[in-house]
């Protein structure tokens, strides 16, 4: 199963089980939510929706989703000395790193200007599928470790 | 059998969650040293009963049982403060599995403040102990199109003042306030963003949006059922903030000792209660045997049910002004 719009190919029954998710959460149908759908913008999602949405998601494949976990991951990977944001204003720094841990996004929504609250706007449902499939290799590396 | 139901509250302080072991003696609560998230730590804080009208309110299957009979309504708490039940929703669900069998034997389940937007909205509760879980939408819903109607037909309104702006019509209130009152035939503004020109405004937000005062209209009347509440600051004194949710109490409601401190400490004052609270002794009393809404859909004709068999129990909603 491949995004029209960014080639990347997705397990097809880790995203049904998204898709589903989604479609319970907001009371939307499953064709209407794709891969590739805003979950704002597109799909009508307000703040409170993402908390549903964990919830599902965290039962349907059995993790637990930090909350804040796209903002804690961008800021991993910055060097020293550099500024996340300013004055709630994204840094380029700082869009470079989101938009390499989110490439279900097109690149030009990174934009220079970008608030920090604006960041969930860019969220797709293809975003929350490569969150989940991310803490299924990490719980799986993690039972591998303490079995060794 | 009293037909008995199950209210879940949670402390929104600290200094609250340690008042929640006060009526058990569970002083292990009281003075914070017990694990917060063990599922122990559930207590029932207050009773509370409506002695229904005995003209015959209920309505439906169950009615026979209910009518000129007594509903009672246990008040449970998990000791656990919103920003946990947000963090940890799996806890908070287990906990509210807990309160729900110590409150046993219920036909309902209702659930206030942060756990009824968390566990899929009270929908994985309902899975796990098989009784229907109510989330105040309908409640708050039918309030707020109540008292938004009271005000924009006051004396003095002119047709040309019956505009009203409703804020969050992407969430479930909202969105069938926004219904509700187009139906009724007055002008809806669906988050317009100049709020100005709006006599009226509903603050129906799913959570607080910090608005600045300034942005309204200086005499607008806001009926607010957001919570947080919808202004990040004091209003000027020319302008009229309600408590959209407050409801009067019906002459049938009773409470023990315990139940007049829960009206005092929870800010509902002794004559009034949250509308959210009432949900699931309204469906009792209605002969219901499900909830009023499942998941993130409301619908216009159920705010319109329940209010009806609100109505019928002696509820109100009541212009109440927010303490500035």
């Amino acid at each position: 199963m491949a995004d029209p719009v960014t080639d990347i190919v997705y397990v097809p029954e880790i995203m049904e089980k998204v898709r589903q998710c989604f479609a319970d959460a907001l009371g939307q149908d499953l064709e209407d939510v794709q891969p590739g759908s805003k979950v704002i913008g597109d799909l009508g999602a307000e703040s409170l929706d993402f908390l549903d949405i964990a919830f599902k998601l965290e039962r349907a494949f059995d993790i637990r989703i930090p909350r804040g976990g796209i903002e804690a991951a961008s800021k991993e990977g910055m060097a020293e000395g550099q500024s996340y944001e300013v004055n709630g204003v994204l840094t380029r720094a700082a869009l470079d790193r989101l938009a390499a841990h989110m490439p279900e996004v097109p690149p030009e929504e990174f934009r220079d200007g970008l608030k920090v609250s604006e960041v969930a706007s860019l969220f797709r449902v293809a975003t929350f599928y490569n969150i989940a499939v991310k803490l299924m290799e990490d719980k799986k590396a993690e039972a591998a470790k303490t079995r060794a | 059998m009293i037909p008995r139901f199950v209210f879940i509250v949670h402390p929104l302080s600290p200094v609250a969650r340690r008042l929640i072991g006060l009526r058990t003696a569970n002083f292990g609560l009281f003075s914070g040293q017990q694990n917060e998230g063990g599922p122990d730590a559930v207590d029932e804080v207050a009773r509370v009963r409506l002695r229904l009208p005995a003209d015959g309110s209920g309505q439906g299957s169950r009615s026979g049982s209910v009518i000129g009979g007594v509903i009672e309504g246990v008040i449970a708490a998990v000791p656990l403060l919103p920003e946990q039940i947000l963090a940890d929703q799996q806890s908070a669900l287990r906990q509210m599995e807990r309160a729900a069998q110590i409150a046993a034997p219920i036909s309902f389940v209702g659930l206030g403040g942060a756990l009824s937007v968390v566990a899929g909205r009270g929908t994985a509760l309902q899975e796990s102990c098989g009784l229907p879980v109510t989330t105040g939408n309908a409640a708050t819903a039918w309030a707020a199109v109540t008292l938004c109607r009271r005000v924009l037909r006051e004396p003095g309104s002119s047709p040309g003042r019956q505009r009203v702006a409703v804020l969050g019509t992407k969430g479930t209130v909202g969105k069938a306030v926004a219904e509700l009152l187009r139906a009724d035939g007055f002008e809806v503004g669906a988050d317009p963003e100049d709020l100005r020109g709006w006599p009226v405004v509903a603050g129906c937000h799913t959570t607080g949006i910090g608005l600045d005062p300034d942005r309204l209209a200086p005499d607008a009347t806001l009926i607010d059922v957001a919570l947080p509440r919808t202004l990040a600051r004091r209003p000027p004194p020319t302008m009229r903030v309600l408590k959209g949710e407050s409801l009067i109490l019906p002459p049938g409601w009773e409470r023990d000792l315990w139940g007049w401190a829960l009206h005092i400490l929870a800010g509902y004052g002794t004559r009034s209660v949250y509308a959210c609270l009432i949900e699931p002794m309204v469906a009792i009393a209605a002969g219901r045997e499900t909830a009023w809404q499942q998941g993130k859909r409301l619908s216009a004709e159920t705010v319109q049910q329940f209010g009806a068999a609100a109505e019928a129990l002696g509820f109100a909603p009541e212009i109440r002004r927010l303490p500035g």
